[in-house]
């Protein structure tokens, strides 16, 4: 039973959805971070074959948020890619032909590892703005800072998760932070090995279990 | 050949004992004469006993006959042997390899290198003798690229290297004769399986070829046999009747209530060891764990810093150079009392100590003899060890050994089946050093005991990986290794995948390990990766039996400084502990039996003085619950505080239990779904769940049935992280993943290639790859001892189970909930789990 979380930030509702992205219905916009593209092709260029249908899954998912929600715009809070050399023709292709099914605009605030995304973004028709980009009462950076007084900050960069325990059972989570004046969305790839335990980043954590999104008592959860 | 060509040589093998004042054993005579004869086979004698000749012998006086009559017979000109054929080059003379010796040690390599040239100089044989392991030169590695000494000592690493050359067939179609050592080592590890695979591959070029493996005493010694001279060749075992008598001894405390009834570190022992410890005589003291030794090693120098110019540490992870200035101390006499672990088990040229001691259970018969073994010095003389207990139970451990010593029941051990990894890499080598055909191939890899039952179906899918990258790793030109040529022939054309395949052959056994240094630079060791996730800097840690301080992780090396004061804590090394034996298990269940009724007569005299040390334990458990004859299995009930415990104890060895937990406790979880935490022990294992479980309405017979234990295992072990790290080795082996990449922009592990992350994203993107099954039954069987286990389950399934509701821990319950290390195990799925934490969080909140 798929289920999301409606909270309210910046005055404005947004839905977090258990797919790891941000529905903002205001502004018809839908928010992701950290999509690591081609990171099983720069794993592979280090000698580490992992299947390659990584990418696939990680379009089609964003390709459903973008048709369950309706969204005009995808803003992209940095690390479309993953590196330059796992950005290869075979990657660039495959998303270039994807894209060309996909209508939303698309605007990437620049990652740390986006240094190759000039080379794709025309292909790709995606928008590079930042280092941030400000919308209505939102401001989009990757890198999470301590947010400003005159508008809420969505970043992702930590991929944060939670863990979340009962009795002796317990679960590690990838999970949306959410703090008074900024938000840390999950990574979005699910290739992803490092995290950041959500406790050090936010008063509320929004943890991802498979369809749902649940609000982690901060009583129970602990890092990492 | 003939006999005619054949007798000379084998006089002057007799002349060269001879002049050594030697007479050759009637087993060495034995081996000599099959080899001569045409046989391959094994031999199997006690250590120091003269396996290394019998071996060599044969092979070395065909040798002798078959030499080309031109060339010279050595006078004392060629005394200097030992430096004239170095300098020869193979111009002068041609070089062909006719005896190929295989070692998994390539520290002792030298030493057999030195026993194996020392007739040849006697002789004066124009016979050249050289290694090529890790260690060897560059300049020897040149002048063997362009031909091999007739005698050549190896390890499997650096004879799968070998293999991996275009000229390879060449090279060793003349090989008349394989000589294996410590085959009773290799034999149960992937290396085994790697050389059983390079074997089979030189029998294809040089079928003339005879094999003869060395090894110790084994329970099932013809599949030993069997699996080293291949399907095709029909093994003569020989063993030398000369078994030398194992005298063991145990230290009992002054008290028999100092004994604790839990923990395996032995330190209220010490003064009792200290006591008999003598450092005029050389002494071994083996542990269990490198932990352990290092313990022991720090705990004997603060209570005798006088001793410390004779003391000294060996373990797995100390630094190599330390460990072989150790072993050389040890042997010229001016180290003489060494804490050491299984490192020091292996090497058969070890020189001999005066007095071994065995700190904790020695888990097994084989190990035990092999470590008595160590001690004495002459053939026919008695071994002695000293066995120390850690805690009360291991004096019915140290009466099992004594009891299955004396009727010579010792284990046996099991090949390796099928490892797929192994066989992609070994195709990779094949195809590089000449090249295959598949289906001569498939027919070749099928006469090693190892595939003797391989598919075609699997061996495909193997090819299919090793040419394309299987279906997941097509997508990537790096992985397209092996290519089939139009004249039927698989072969790797890309110079730049040879190069990295060579580079990663070696790299069956290296852990994940990170190197430990000062900050000044001198290394000190090894330490696992997961250890150091658990250091904060500042810490201060024994290591290589020195306290230092841990800096900080820096570009994937540990550093430290000294540390000043004291420390109790050290790595811990995961993977060190083994299991006790089966043969052992079964002892101990006897033996309890035996203490059991010789309480009952209330009388010890014809118990051994361990059953009657731990008499009051087993008059403890028999009044709180119930001691169980060795053909029944006891079950405990109990609820403390803690919550609701449910204790079994087949005395089937610490991973079998984990195994059967983990079964029991999904078997449980699905009838009434909660969460376990999961302890097991050499004894037993305990469930605890929350208050009120009712474990006893839900026992039953099918909790043990062995109906769907393949699946039951695998859904069980999916929860576990074990499969993860068995799929890092396996990923590795099979070149899934390359260790070396000289090239790559960053290592593996800077890039946070985890073994966990990457089964993870192959378990969610190409869940039917045969390497992660593979990893599932190497876990199962590895961890869990899988075919041990099915034969545990039958037994409870059979045994008479005698159920007991104690109403506190008894003796045998107590180590288990004193060592509780609390994996925890959940049932249902995640959602279930959700639902269950947020009505927990709930209620609670609704108490608060």
């Amino acid at each position: 039973m798929r289920e999301t979380a409606v909270i309210r930030v910046g005055g404005e509702p947004v839905e977090l959805l258990p797919e790891r992205a941000v529905w903002w219905p205001g502004e018809r916009t839908l928010v992701v971070a950290d999509l690591h593209l081609g990171k099983e092709h720069a794993f592979a260029a280090s000698g580490i074959g992992l299947p390659p249908t990584i990418l696939d899954e990680t379009l089609d998912r964003l390709a459903r948020c973008i048709g369950l929600t309706g969204a005009e715009r995808v803003v992209i809070a940095g690390d479309l890619l993953h590196a330059k050399i796992g950005t290869t023709e075979r990657v660039i292709e495959r998303v270039g032909a994807w894209r060309r099914t996909v209508a939303a605009a698309m605007l990437l605030v620049s990652g740390n590892h986006d240094r190759a995304a000039d080379e794709v973004a025309g292909a790709w028709g995606i928008e590079q703005r930042g280092p941030d980009l400000r919308l209505g009462p939102f401001r989009f950076v990757h890198e999470p800072d301590g947010g400003v007084p005159d508008a809420f900050t969505w970043a992702g960069h930590l991929h944060p998760a939670v863990r979340l325990a009962a009795g002796r059972d317990s679960v590690r989570l990838p999970c949306f932070c959410v703090g008074e004046r900024v938000g840390v969305l999950p990574a979005f790839t699910r290739f992803s090995g490092r995290t950041t335990p959500a406790l050090a980043l936010a008063d509320q954590a929004w943890a991802i279990a498979d369809d749902r999104v649940i609000l982690a008592p901060t009583r129970v959860a602990s890092g990492g | 050949m003939t006999d005619v060509l054949i007798q000379p040589g084998i006089e002057k093998f007799e002349a060269f004992f001879a002049r050594r004042g030697w007479a050759p054993f009637p087993f060495q005579r034995e081996a000599w004469d099959a080899y001569l004869a045409g046989r391959s086979g094994l031999i199997t004698v006690p250590t120091g006993a003269g396996k290394t000749y019998a071996a060599y012998g044969g092979p070395l006086a065909e040798l002798a006959s078959t030499l080309p009559p031109h060339t010279p017979p050595s006078g004392e000109g060629q005394g200097g042997a030992s430096t004239a054929p170095r300098r020869r080059t193979p111009k002068s003379r041609p070089r062909t390899l006719r005896v190929l010796y295989i070692t998994p040690l390539r520290a002792v390599s030298r030493d057999i290198e030195l026993a194996l040239k020392l007739p040849v100089l006697e002789l004066g044989l124009p016979i050249e003798v050289e290694s090529r392991t890790g260690d060897t030169s560059s300049a020897v590695r040149t002048r063997q690229r362009t031909s091999l000494p007739e005698v050549l000592i190896t390890t499997p690493e650096s004879l799968s290297l070998l293999l991996s050359h275009a000229d390879a067939p060449a090279r060793f179609g003349q090989v008349r004769a394989i000589i294996i050592d410590e085959w009773h080592e290799l034999l149960t590890s992937k290396r085994g399986t790697q050389v059983e695979l390079a074997l089979a591959r030189i029998r294809g070029w040089s079928p003339a070829v005879r094999t003869w493996a060395l090894s110790a005493t084994i329970g099932n010694i013809a599949d030993a046999a069997r699996a080293a001279v291949g399907a095709l060749d029909d093994p003569v075992i020989i063993s030398g009747d000369m078994a030398r008598p194992v005298e063991i001894e145990t230290v009992l405390p002054s008290e028999p209530r100092q004994l604790p009834w839990a923990g395996h570190l032995g330190m209220r022992m010490l003064p009792r060891v200290l006591e008999s410890l003598d450092p005029e005589r050389s002494t071994l003291i083996f542990v269990n764990t490198r932990s352990q030794a290092e313990l022991w090693h720090g705990a004997i120098l603060i209570t005798r810093p006088e001793w410390a110019p004779v003391v000294a540490l060996h373990h797995g992870s100390s630094d190599r150079a330390e460990r072989e200035r150790v072993e050389a101390g040890l042997k010229n006499g001016s180290l003489r009392l060494v804490v050491a672990t299984s490192s020091l088990d292996l090497g058969v040229d070890f020189s001999p100590v005066e007095r071994v001691y065995q700190i904790g259970s020695p888990k097994g018969i084989a190990r035990l003899l092999q470590r008595a073994g160590r001690s004495g010095h002459r053939p026919g003389e008695p071994c002695r060890i000293v066995c120390v207990p850690t805690h009360a139970m291991e004096l019915v451990e140290i009466a099992a050994v004594r009891d299955a010593v004396a009727r010579g029941s010792i284990e046996p051990r099991a090949v390796q089946p099928r490892p797929l990894d192994v066989l992609a890499q070994h195709m990779v080598t094949c195809a590089l050093g000449g090249g295959f055909r598949p289906d001569a191939f498939f027919a070749e890899v099928r006469t090693t005991a190892g595939y003797a039952d391989l598919t075609r179906e699997d061996f495909d899918w193997t090819l299919d990986l090793v040419t394309r990258g299987g279906s997941t790793l097509a997508a990537y030109p790096e992985f397209h290794k092996v290519a089939l040529g139009p004249d039927g022939v698989a072969r790797v054309e890309s110079k730049r995948i040879g190069q990295l395949h060579r580079l990663n052959i070696g790299t069956i056994t290296s852990e994940a390990t990170v190197p430990v240094r000062y900050v000044g630079g001198r290394s000190l060791g090894s330490i696992e990766e997961n250890f150091v996730a658990w250091l904060r800097p500042g810490q201060k840690f024994m290591f290589a039996g020195k306290v230092v301080e841990f800096v900080r992780l820096h570009d994937l090396i540990a550093y430290v400084r000294p540390g000043k004061g004291k420390t109790n804590f050290t790595p811990h090394w995961a993977g060190t502990r083994l299991p006790i034996s089966e043969s052992l298990g079964r002892g101990v269940r006897e033996m309890l039996e035996r203490a059991h009724a010789a309480n009952h007569r209330d009388e010890h005299a014809e118990t051994s003085v361990e059953l009657g040390a731990v008499a009051r334990l087993v008059r403890a458990q028999a009044a709180l619950s119930a001691v169980p004859a060795s053909d029944q299995v006891l079950v405990e009930m109990l609820e403390t505080r803690e919550g609701s415990h449910l204790f079994v104890f087949p005395f089937d060895g610490r991973l079998v239990h984990a195994g059967i937990a983990s079964i029991v406790a999904l078997r449980l979880g699905k009838r009434e779904p909660t969460t376990f935490t999961v302890t097991a022990n050499d004894y037993g294992f305990e469930l605890l769940a929350e208050s009120g479980y009712p474990f006893a309405g839900l026992f039953g017979p099918g909790l043990f049935s062995t109906d769907n234990l393949a699946e039951d295992a695998e859904q069980s072990v999916n929860l576990s992280e074990l499969a993860k790290s068995q799929f890092r080795e396996v990923a590795r082996v099979s070149g899934l993943v390359f260790q070396s990449y000289p090239g790559a922009p960053k290592s593996a592990r800077q890039l946070g290639a985890s073994s966990s992350l990457i089964f993870d994203v192959f378990e969610q993107f190409d869940p039917g790859n045969l390497l992660l099954f593979q990893a599932r039954r190497e876990v199962l069987e590895r961890q869990f001892e899988r075919t041990r286990m099915a034969r545990t389950l039958s037994r409870l399934g059979a045994a008479g189970l005698v159920i007991s509701r104690p109403e506190r821990p008894t003796p045998l319950a107590f180590p288990l909930i004193a060592d509780r290390f609390g994996t925890t195990l959940s049932h249902g799925s995640l959602a279930e789990r959700i639902d269950k934490m947020q009505q927990l969080w709930d209620r609670e909140g609704a108490d608060a």
